[in-house]
């Protein structure tokens, strides 16, 4: 199985989404794919997704510590108003470039490769938790502790203007 | 210019992208599982440029250490700025020694946690040789941007019998301090870059 060049994009944006640095992500896409090439990977009947958690795996054994261990809870009622509320709300909320980059910035990285599946590969939060794992209640709390701090900053910055 | 956020974030990761090189090299690290899965002719092939290619590199190593034995010093500091400027990638990522030394199962001899790299992160491992004996080359982070090589060996024969201490100088734009500590000689290598 050999990967092409989109491929290979798309793989270093993933990895840019977790790491938020270009140099980590090459570093992370170079010494994954070094991993893969080991592999007796003609048997993989998904290769893409098997590489992608790949790279998910080996940047979370070289960054464990950074990574946010403690999750808030919900219950049933509070994740079926963000279900109704938080998908269609994010998808309407307007902002410039500048702010989109610095909300990125300040993200954890599970939040940026929730956002990175949302915005460019246009992944429901359903599809986003059978792809990273977590149940469909983590990734809506990540949505809306994101929501929550973007809207803040856009208020903020609209105040100060 | 205000935009959806949804598309904001696209626009922003959609200007990520690897370099020509960068996919060169990619290409290069995945092609060399295809040459593994060619025919025995080629593989038989391969096999005996890799012979000669290694004969060359030993003779040309060997030449170089003859032509620097009067001061193995530098012998060693222009070796290990060889390969800092090589940039190649750990095998390992980690930021914990023991793992990498766990990884690096065919080092003759257990690494060193310095306290001169304390200011350090450590971001991984992988093989490497000075002088000839087998090193391990290890990746640390500094605070700001940048990245330094560190080099563990045991000490080299030449330098056992000397009164070595500290050392240090350039080569190709890299800057080498080597120091010896608990019988590991240790070198650091930064760059510009």
């Amino acid at each position: 199985m050999k990967f092409n060049r989109g491929d290979f994009q798309h793989f270093y944006k993933y990895c840019y989404s977790l790491t938020n640095n270009e140099e980590d992500a090459h570093d992370l896409l170079q010494s994954t794919l070094e991993k893969w090439v080991k592999l007796d990977n003609k048997d993989i009947d998904h290769p893409h997704s098997y590489f992608t958690r790949m790279l998910k795996n080996g940047f979370i054994d070289h960054y464990r510590k950074q990574l946010r261990k403690k999750e808030d809870y919900l219950n049933e009622d509070m994740i079926e108003n963000l279900a109704n509320s938080d998908e269609k709300n994010l998808e309407d909320i307007i902002c410039d470039r500048q702010t989109a980059q610095s909300i990125l910035n300040d993200a954890d990285p599970e939040t940026r490769e929730i956002l990175y599946l949302w915005a460019c590969q246009g992944h429901s939060y359903e599809e986003m938790s059978e792809i990273l794992g977590p149940p469909r209640s983590t990734i809506l709390s990540r949505i809306h502790r994101f929501k929550k701090k973007i809207l803040t900053q856009i208020e903020k910055k609209e105040v100060e203007q | 210019m205000n935009d959806k956020l949804k598309e904001n974030i696209k626009n922003i990761y959609n200007d990520k992208n690897l370099t020509s090189d960068q996919l060169d090299n990619l290409f290069a690290i995945q092609d060399k599982k295809e040459v593994k899965s060619r025919s025995k002719f080629s593989n038989i092939f391969s096999m005996q440029i890799f012979a000669l290619f290694s004969v060359l590199l030993i003779s040309f190593v060997s030449l170089r250490t003859f032509k620097n034995k009067v001061n193995i010093e530098e012998a060693i500091i222009q070796e290990i700025a060889y390969n800092h400027n090589k940039q190649m990638s750990p095998e390992l990522l980690s930021a914990d020694l023991a793992s990498v030394q766990g990884h690096l199962k065919s080092l003759n001899f257990s690494l060193v946690d310095s306290s001169k790299l304390k200011h350090l992160t450590l971001v991984g491992g992988r093989y490497c040789s000075i002088q000839g004996k087998v090193a391990a080359q290890l990746k640390y982070k500094a605070s700001a941007a940048g990245t330094s090589t560190v080099y563990q060996t045991v000490m080299p024969k030449g330098l056992k019998d000397k009164q070595f201490n500290n050392y240090e100088g350039d080569y190709q734009g890299v800057h080498v301090k080597i120091w010896h500590e608990k019988g590991i000689l240790f070198g650091v290598a930064t760059s510009g870059n």
